[in-house]
Formats: C-alpha cells, sequence, structure tokens
C-alpha cells in the first residue's frame, strides 16, 4: 500500500469515527439549531456556563465519576494483577474453566448481571453507595485487567525472581524492584482501560446507585431523554475527554509498536 | 569461606516418573572449586536450586560448615547462584545490576559505587556501567551477571552452565577468568556443566553426576582413565568393553592374558581402555584384529576392528591411522597403564 492511500485510509477512518460526534460538540455551543441549517445561526457558551453554575449537577456527577473510576481501576488492579500473573505464568487443572469465567461477565449483559448483583448487595446495605457501585464496576472491568496482565505475565521470566531472591532480595523487594518495574507498561495500559470501562459505566451504576449515584453516563442519558441538546452535548464532550487524553498517551502501545503487552522478556 | 556438605538429598518433581535427586551426597572442601558433570536432565541444575534454597528436597540436608541450611530462605543463605542464563534485570543498567545485591542489603551509596566499580574491573567491565543488558555482548552479560554475584562476597558461588551460551573463542576466555577469579578470591564454588572439557578445565575435582546421584567424584583424569563404573564409562565416551576376569595382575578374555596396571580391581568383569589410548605397533598387550571400518572424523579417525566375535574402537591421528585398510589385519598394542576393569559388568 503506498503512503498516500494509507493516509487517506487513516483520514476516511478518522472522519467516520468523529463525525457521529461532531452535531455534539456544535449542539454544546449553539443557540437556536434547526432544520434545515447546517451550521447553528447563533453561537454561545451558555450551555457551558449552565453546565459549571453552582446549581449545577454536572460538577459533582465528574467528581463522583473520576472518584468512582479510579478506585475501581485501583481495586480490579489489586485483584487482576495476582489472577494475571497466575493465569500467565503457571498451568493448572482446570485453567480453560476459569479463563471462560472470567470472561463471561464480558459476555453476559450488563442488565442481568446488574439485577442478581442488586438482591445481594441489598442485603449487604451496599446498594445506592459509592462503594456500592466501585464494587458493582468490578464485573465489567476486572476481566480486561486480568486479560491484559496474563498476557504481560505470559512473556514474563520469573527466573528473574529467582536470581533476585538468590542475589539477596526479600519477597517484597523482588515485588518493588523486579516484577514491578519488569509490567509497569502492562499495568499502566490495564488500568487505562479499566478507567475508561468504570467511566462509560451506565446500567450498572443505574441499577445498584439506584440513582442517589449520579454518574456522568446517567446524567448524559436524562438529559438526551429531555430534549436537552445542548446540555447533552457539553456531557458527551466532557464523557470524552479522559478517552481522548488516555488514547493520546496509549496509542503507541495499543497498535503494537510499542512494549507495553507483552514485551517484558 | 563456606564448606558445603549434601547429604542423601532425595528430591522428586511433581508428576515425574523418575526423582529428580535419588540420595545425593557431596562434600565441597572450603576454597576447592567442584565442577558437576552431567548430561542434561540428571539433576545438576536442581541440586544446585536446592543448595541455593529455591526449591526444598523432600528429603536429606544441605550444611554449610556444617550447620544445615534447609529452614533459611534463598536471600539468606551464604550461596549466590548465578543462572545459565545471566538473568540481567533488564530495567537497570550495568551498575545498578552488579549493586543490585547490595542495594537489597541497604548498604551505604559510596561503600555500593565503589565495591560496583571494584568488581568491574574484576571482570574487566571497567566503562561499560551505564550500558542496559541489551547493549550487551553474550559473553559481556556473563561477565556482569559473575561480577554482580561477586560483589557481594558470598561464601559459596553457584554457577549454572557459566558458558553455554558463548561462542567457543569466548568459553575459553571466560573459562580462564571464571578460573582466575576463583582462585583469587578463594570462594567456594559448584560449577555446573555438561561438557567433560569444560568440567576438566574448571573444576579442582570433577564429581560426575549421572541419573540424580553421584556416580564418581575424583580429579579429572581419575574419571576419564579409572571409570568406577560402566555408565561413567560410556559418559566420557567409553566404547570397548571386554568381559573376562581379573587375577594376579592380568586379565583374562577373548584377546589373550593382559597386563594390567597396579591396583586394578580384582573378580569377574569387564576390561576397557579409551578409543585414543590404542596405539599401533608390538610390545606388551599387543593383539591381532582385523579391521572392519574406518570413519574420518576430523582430526582423529575411528578405526573398527575385530577379533574372535569381539568388537574394538580406537582413534587415531592421521599418521597412525593410514595403514588401516577394511578387510586388513593388524597390529595393536593395548598399553597397560590404560586398561581399566570394571568389575562385576
Amino acid at each position: 500500500m503506498s503512503p498516500r492511500l494509507r493516509m487517506l485510509l487513516g483520514l476516511a477512518l478518522i472522519v467516520a469515527l468523529v463525525a457521529p460526534l461532531l452535531p455534539l460538540a456544535l449542539w454544546s455551543v449553539a443557540r437556536g439549531w434547526f432544520f434545515p441549517q447546517i451550521l447553528p445561526a447563533n453561537w454561545t457558551i451558555e450551555p457551558w456556563m449552565q453546565a459549571f453554575a453552582p446549581r449545577s449537577e454536572i460538577p459533582g456527577a465528574l467528581a463522583t465519576t473520576t472518584l468512582i473510576a479510579l478506585a475501581a481501576a485501583a481495586l480490579a488492579l489489586g485483584l487482576g494483577i495476582p489472577a494475571g500473573r497466575a493465569l500467565g505464568l503457571y498451568r493448572f487443572r482446570g485453567k480453560a474453566l476459569v479463563e471462560l469465567a472470567l470472561l463471561a461477565p464480558v459476555i453476559v449483559p450488563g442488565i442481568a448481571v446488574g439485577l442478581g448483583i442488586h438482591g445481594v448487595f441489598l442485603r449487604l446495605g451496599l446498594t445506592n453507595s459509592v462503594p456500592g457501585v466501585v464494587l458493582v464496576h468490578l464485573v465489567p472491568t476486572l476481566p480486561y485487567v486480568i486479560f491484559v496482565m496474563s498476557g504481560v505475565f505470559a512473556n514474563y521470566d520469573a527466573e528473574a525472581e529467582a536470581q533476585a531472591r538468590s542475589l539477596g532480595a526479600k519477597p517484597l523487594q523482588v515485588l518493588w524492584h523486579v516484577m514491578l518495574p519488569a509490567i509497569a507498561p502492562g499495568i499502566v495500559v490495564a488500568g487505562l482501560f479499566a478507567f475508561l470501562v468504570s467511566w462509560s459505566q451506565y446500567i450498572l451504576t443505574l441499577t445498584i446507585g439506584g440513582g442517589r449515584v449520579v454518574t456522568l453516563p446517567l446524567l448524559l442519558y436524562a438529559q438526551a431523554g429531555a430534549g436537552r441538546n445542548d446540555q447533552a452535548g457539553v456531557l458527551a464532550m466532557l464523557s470524552l475527554g479522559p478517552g481522548l487524553v488516555i488514547l493520546a498517551l496509549v496509542a503507541r502501545q495499543l497498535t503494537g509498536r510499542g512494549m507495553a503487552i507483552g514485551g517484558t522478556r | 569461606m563456606t564448606r558445603l556438605t549434601l547429604n542423601d538429598l532425595h528430591l522428586r518433581h511433581p508428576g515425574a516418573e523418575r526423582p529428580a535427586l535419588d540420595a545425593l551426597s557431596l562434600e565441597v572442601g572450603n576454597g576447592e572449586m567442584l565442577a558437576l558433570l552431567g548430561p542434561s536432565g540428571c539433576g545438576k541444575t536442581t541440586a544446585l536450586r536446592v543448595i541455593a534454597g529455591l526449591i526444598a528436597p523432600d528429603a536429606g540436608e544441605v550444611r554449610f560448615d556444617g550447620l544445615s541450611v534447609l529452614h533459611l530462605p534463598p536471600e539468606r543463605r551464604e550461596a549466590v547462584l548465578v543462572f545459565q542464563s545471566g538473568q540481567l534485570f533488564a530495567h537497570m543498567d550495568v551498575t545498578a545490576n552488579v549493586g543490585f545485591g547490595l542495594r537489597m542489603q541497604r548498604r551505604p551509596k559510596r561503600e555500593i559505587a565503589m565495591r560496583v566499580a571494584e568488581a568491574l574491573e574484576q571482570v574487566q567491565l571497567e566503562g561499560l556501567g551505564h550500558r542496559c543488558p541489551h547493549e550487551l555482548s553474550g559473553g559481556q552479560r556473563q561477565r556482569v551477571a559473575l561480577a554482580r554475584a561477586l560483589v557481594l562476597k558470598p561464601g559459596l558461588l553457584l554457577l549454572d552452565e557459566p558458558l553455554s551460551s558463548l561462542d567457543a573463542h569466548l568459553r575459553t576466555e571466560m573459562r580462564a577468568l571464571i578460573r582466575r577469579l576463583q582462585r583469587e578470591t578463594g570462594i567456594t564454588t559448584l560449577v555446573v556443566t555438561h561438557d567433560q572439557e569444560e568440567a576438566a578445565v574448571l573444576g579442582d575435582r570433577v564429581a560426575l553426576m549421572l541419573g540424580g546421584r553421584i556416580h564418581q567424584i575424583g580429579a579429572g583424569a581419575t574419571l576419564w582413565n579409572r571409570p568406577a563404573d560402566l555408565e561413567v564409562a560410556r559418559f566420557f565416551g567409553g566404547c570397548n568393553f571386554i568381559p573376562g576376569r581379573s587375577s594376579g595382575g592380568a586379565f583374562d578374555c577373548a584377546l589373550g592374558r593382559l597386563a594390567l596396571p597396579h591396583a586394578a580391581p580384582a573378580g569377574e568383569g569387564c576390561l576397557t581402555l579409551r578409543p585414543e589410548a590404542i596405539e599401533t605397533g608390538e610390545g606388551e598387550n599387543a593383539v591381532t584384529l582385523r579391521v572392519i571400518e574406518t570413519r574420518f572424523e576430523g582430526l582423529l579417525t575411528r578405526i573398527t576392528a575385530e577379533v574372535a566375535g569381539l568388537r574394538l574402537e580406537a582413534l587415531m591421528r592421521a599418521g597412525a591411522a593410514r595403514g588401516a585398510m577394511p578387510g586388513q589385519d593388524i597390529r595393536w598394542r593395548l598399553p597397560r597403564e590404560a586398561l581399566w576393569v570394571l568389575p562385576g559388568v
């Protein structure tokens, strides 16, 4: 493929991906935008002012969403790194079954999972609370972390740890000085994945949070449903933010040119 | 410096048919360099890992200076294991790699810098401290791995096939370096290898390990020329085994009565001699054989000859081999000092 054709195809792809977002972006800065106008007649930043006005729910939701996504990502890493290590390094009886079970939450519809968990969380007093939402966000985030990390560990040479022990490192020193530096790029990628997946959760947040835990996707659906295109536009732009930043940060790793996944040996 | 004693070690890997260590006993003296020689899969690397504390044996004892160390984790044992692959930490440069053990001990920065520089000088890598492992050649990596162990001044150094990943010319150089450093530091060293020549050059003594236990231990030449049993003889390339009976300093067999060296075992057994020990010509223990086959093997030629249904193989230099043609009769001398009896075989 010639470089020019590649460039053209790349541009076409970008346009196809960005085009649907364009109206949302325009709505967030438009006043009175009606058919058959191609572009809004009047431009304004009022929707943005409104969104960040003292009485608006949006700043609070932004903080809640960020907090929940950070907590869910951290928790998913804490659980997913050891699990990924076990799956990546060792062969054991029933491994395929374990892998399938871990993948299941990605396949099973969120609403089914959410309703089932709701019953359990109700008895545990975890419904309508941020901790409950963080926990339920593990359902979609953990599989991503485990599979990224098991890929990283499949290329990790555990003999380095034995060598470190023999050179006088205690188990925790091995963890800190040998294992973590070797898998760090994988942790970054898995953590960002988990953050993004949690960030865009709707069904699970709604089921467990019961409307009391308000996150950006919840507001976005509400505003879009209410026909507030200007506010929906603002929320959509805010929701896109971290995704774009993260994409810019890890694009090289994700395309396989980088070292993040499977390049630790 | 540490004296190492292995006492009746047993170990069977889970799911394995044969034990990796089978009543392994061994003693390495203070400041000695012992080469643990054996084919791949004989359990020699397992033995190193047990000594280093990375695997626990099923039964038996590991003693440093007479004291059991089995209850100690690897980081608290006086032994440092250098892995076959070198196992340099890819995210650290050479200086950080060599200083790793000292940093784990939380030594002062200045002391670490000093001792690392000293160790790099010992392995002739001064000035490469800032390089990353992937910027080093195979030989350099192996030397960094060696420096990383030596800098800790361990009581016992365990080397797992230190030369196996190197080219032939680097191997000779590295062998000399290991030998020299061991002499200089006097660190008790156990070096594992599958290469007979390497074992003979490196070890003050050589221990031959087969099937999880030591078959024979002694100076290299002893193992070559005075094998303890058939397996030892076979491992060192022995191919001539003549059944018969040893009595009164002579061996009676199909070849006649052959004079034996002093102190050869008596009784029923097998006579063995190395193929390269056979000479052409007349003299003591001269026998007539019919040449069956000659095979060119580079430096030496392998000649197979037969008498009374008994086959002998000889390895000879080109000059001595020239006379041997298939179908011809030939006179071979079996030097008395090269003969040895494997009793009860």
